[in-house]
């Protein structure tokens, strides 16, 4: 008989409120409601990997029981199409119908709401209003602010926020017990330190990690963040800021990122901010790193609002080695 | 002076040229239209293809032949809501011209050049034409050039399609030559197979280019055709790039940009910063940046353009892209030796198209977690990388959970096709082979788990809802035991009260008689 193995964020994903780590106050609102059996709309802020999607989870979990569950719970992922035709038909259909069992609301569940456009936000906010007696909504974004005013105020909003290191130590800890890993504080501290708070990248990283070995050090911590990040990234940089610079090297490298590697413009700007903020003054003169990040904070910029990665980064690098040859 | 192209319009079925199933088709949606017996799925008839290869003359012939009058409606009208609804009232009257004229069998409605209307001053033009198309008892024929445009999919649901396709040089030879016949024209083949080649296999465009050269001579050679060509064609992308590049002459550059054949905004873009490398000076960093910042800029303007509507933002794109550029290339000799693909496919889509296999990984495995295709690429993929090429047993099971192969149903059990996906992870032989020797070890086993357990589940599910069904029926019955109790003690009640009418009425009754004897006694 073979024993399914799965990633670790899905089989340590909690079941219950009790069992979800950090976010105490927005825990204990939610368990009060859910005793209750009656919540009003809800809206789940916060960056990745910190329990949101988790905690509408655990609730659908507490509200209903399993027979109950398959036909009062809505669920539509991030990577579910979400367009306006699927607020108009899908998620409508859905709200109006009453609820089976013995229940008296249904759920819908919409992850990432923010990225939907605004006028399927627009198209939903009807919905949530006309049957608001017999279905709730949990919205799930990262940035709260783009999601448009008027459901905003239909509903009551959850700040998440970044989780603390004795939080995911906890919970890593469990993990490692559960899966026999031998784990030192020092790699925990690794963990949580390559982390930033979110609790996703930290057990993807034990579990990285124990692939690679049952005692899990710092230094085989450190082994994997070397995977991780390519050495490309800082590799862009260091071809722009060097004495003889190359364009074409720093160009191409940024290339593979993004088809190799299949990065999104957005987020080798991210990398690249915190890899310039990483490089200490030996690496990089003061004005130079200071001029990138303005550069970069303007790259940023086009990118969100839909330019095209490729020619903006064509600029960023131009520009950093003509500051850099100054 | 009358236009060839009208005065040689065909005038019957038999002189249309090529396309002969699509000509045939109008015949047949005109018959199915006109004939109750006839089931019409389609209302109306959409004919589609390049312009000038026939498709309005084809139905103003066959309108001929058969004796109908066309009412015909095209871009040159304005095309909104309240202008068509005159032509809904002309699709009324058909019965009338019937009556009116005994030649004229019925009227067709031709709305030409559907594609041509106008997103805001013909508001409303789709929607009204559907209603038309609903209400209409004369037959309607629409064409249109381009009909890929979404803004044509519900258009097209109430239309039968047609495609025309550009006949052939042939075909237009034999148009041509009867042409020159009847005016007279001294012209070889050869000249007239030129023609249609400028012209791009368009009948009518080649039909005014013979006017317009035989305008001056009744012998036509090879010298008439020369002052047309230069007169009519569209430039050649290495024609903007020679005078963009090479002579610097931003000014022409930029009246070129429109001219150019097969060439939108972002692929012009994308082109010049895929050429620029082999004109710029690679040690003159600041001038690089300067020119690597215009395209950047005209990135931008068009971005604003077109996600934000402000479309005053477009002249500048070409403004920096042409004058702007050419004040910045630095003198280059000559035109450095270009592959043909290199004018005809940005790098940008080569890119967009490798990019592909990660996103369909990323959108499988964010399904799977929870997360968005970006979401995954960004906190599943490094570290999945890692695994694949560290641990081939989890590996193994995460590539059934995420299912990175394919599968076909096979003579006994399911057969595994290795589609790559496991590869972008997996770069180390060794362990990338044992991956896949695994997978085909355990994958019928979880298989059969899973099927194990969906089982369980709704057995699970099917007895949680028998026992609230029987907990619902018992409790039914004990309600229906109650209400049998208490209906029954009224009922005995009122067989009381039926027995014995006076039971309770008596004492007053009595009392009232008594009462009443008495007053009358006093």
């Amino acid at each position: 008989m073979v024993t399914i193995e799965r990633m670790w964020t899905e089989s340590f994903r909690p079941k219950t409120l009790a069992e979800v780590v950090g976010q105490q106050e927005i825990i204990e609102r939610l368990k009060q409601l859910v005793q209750k059996t009656d919540f009003p709309h809800m809206l789940f802020s916060g960056p990745p990997g910190i329990g949101k999607t988790t905690c509408a989870e655990a609730i659908v979990n507490e509200i209903f029981n399993p027979s109950e569950r398959s036909g009062n719970v809505k669920r539509l992922n991030a990577s579910d199409d979400r367009g306006i035709n699927v607020v108009r038909q899908d998620i409508k259909n859905f709200a109006r119908v009453l609820p089976s069992g013995k229940s008296s609301f249904k759920i819908i569940i919409l992850d990432e709401a923010d990225q939907m456009t605004s006028d399927a936000q627009h198209a939903l906010r009807r919905t949530m209003e006309t049957y608001n007696e017999i279905t709730r909504f949990i919205l799930i974004c990262n940035y709260s602010s783009r999601i448009i005013t008027p459901i905003q105020s239909r509903c009551a909003i959850f700040r998440f926020t970044s989780l603390k290191k004795k939080d995911i130590i906890k919970r890593l800890n469990k993990i490692a017990k559960e899966k026999n890993l031998i784990i030192d504080k020092d790699a925990l501290s690794a963990l949580f330190d390559s982390s930033s708070g979110d609790m996703r990248q930290a057990i993807n990283a034990l579990q990285a990690a124990s692939s690679i070995t049952a005692n899990v050090t710092a230094e085989v911590v450190y082994q994997v963040q070397g995977y991780v990040k390519p050495s490309e990234i800082r590799g862009i940089i260091l071809e722009c800021i060097q004495a003889k610079p190359s364009f074409n090297a720093a160009k191409n490298n940024v290339r593979v990122l993004m088809e190799t590697y299949g990065i999104s413009g957005q987020d080798l700007v991210k990398y690249l901010n915190s890899e310039l903020n990483a490089m200490s003054s030996n690496d990089i003169p003061d004005p130079v790193k200071f001029a990138a990040l303005s550069m970069l904070s303007e790259l940023d910029y086009r990118i969100a609002i839909g330019c095209n990665p490729q020619i903006q980064f064509d600029a960023f690098l131009a520009n950093l080695i003509a500051t850099t040859q100054k | 002076m009358v236009s060839w192209t009208q005065k040689y319009t065909p005038k019957r079925r038999s002189e249309v040229v090529g396309n002969v199933e699509s000509v045939n088709s109008i015949v047949g949606y005109l018959n199915r239209f006109r004939n109750p017996d006839l089931e019409l799925k389609k209302r109306a008839l959409l004919l589609y293809g390049p312009p000038g290869i026939g498709k309005t003359s084809s139905v103003i012939a066959i309108a001929k032949s058969l004796r109908f009058d066309v009412f015909t409606v095209n871009a040159s009208d304005q095309r909104n809501k309240l202008s068509l609804q005159s032509v809904k009232q002309a699709s009324m009257f058909n019965s009338l011209k019937e009556s009116l004229n005994d030649q004229i069998i019925g009227q067709i409605l031709l709305i030409d050049e559907v594609d041509g209307l106008s997103g805001t001053a013909d508001r409303g033009g789709i929607r009204e034409i559907i209603e038309i198309i609903h209400e209409t008892r004369a037959p309607i024929i629409l064409t249109a050039n381009d009909i890929s445009d979404q803004r044509f999919n519900t258009l097209k649901k109430y239309c039968e399609l047609r495609e025309f396709f550009p006949p052939s040089p042939k075909e237009i030879l034999i148009i041509l030559r009867r042409i020159s016949e009847k005016e007279s024209l001294e012209v070889s083949d050869s000249i007239l197979y030129k023609l249609i080649e400028l012209s791009e296999n368009d009948i009518r465009g080649s039909i005014n280019s013979l006017q317009t050269i035989a305008s001056g001579a009744k012998i036509i050679t090879e010298e008439n055709l020369e002052v047309l060509s230069k007169r009519d064609r569209s430039i050649l992308f290495t024609e903007f790039l020679n005078t963009l590049f090479i002579d610097r002459d931003g000014n022409l550059a930029h009246k070129q940009t429109k001219m150019i054949n097969n060439m939108d905004y972002s692929k012009l873009l994308f082109l010049i910063r895929d050429l620029l490398p082999k004109f710029i000076n690679a040690s003159d960093y600041q001038q690089n940046a300067n020119i690597y910042e215009v395209l950047a800029r005209a990135d931008l303007v068009l971005t604003r353009a077109q996600k934000e509507r402000v479309w005053s933002q477009l002249s500048y794109f070409y403004t920096f892209l042409t004058k702007e550029l050419a004040t910045l290339i630095p003198s280059v000799s000559n035109f450095p030796t270009l592959q043909e693909w290199q004018l005809q496919i940005p790098s940008y889509w080569i890119t967009l198209s490798r990019q592909k296999k990660p996103t369909k990984i990323g959108s499988k495995i964010g399904s799977v977690c929870n997360v968005s295709t970006q979401e995954a690429i960004s906190s599943y993929f490094p570290y999945l990388r890692i695994i694949f090429n560290k641990d081939s047993n989890l590996a193994a099971h995460l590539a059934i959970d995420f299912k990175l192969f394919d599968t076909e149903p096979g003579k006994k059990k399911e057969k595994i096709i290795w589609n790559g996906e496991i590869d972008y992870f997996s770069t180390n032989k060794t362990t990338n082979r044992e991956i896949k020797k695994k997978i085909r070890e355990i994958y019928p086993q979880i298989e059969r788990i899973k099927s194990l357990e969906v089982g369980k589940e709704s057995l699970k599910e099917i007895q949680e809802q028998y026992n609230q069904a029987k907990l619902k029926i018992r409790e039914e019955r004990r309600n229906t035991k109650n209400n049998r109790k208490t209906s029954s003690d009224k009922e005995k009640i009122k067989e009381k009260s039926l027995k014995d009418p006076n039971l309770e009425k008596k004492p007053s009754l009595t009392k009232k008689v008594k009462t009443q004897s008495l007053s009358d006694f006093f």
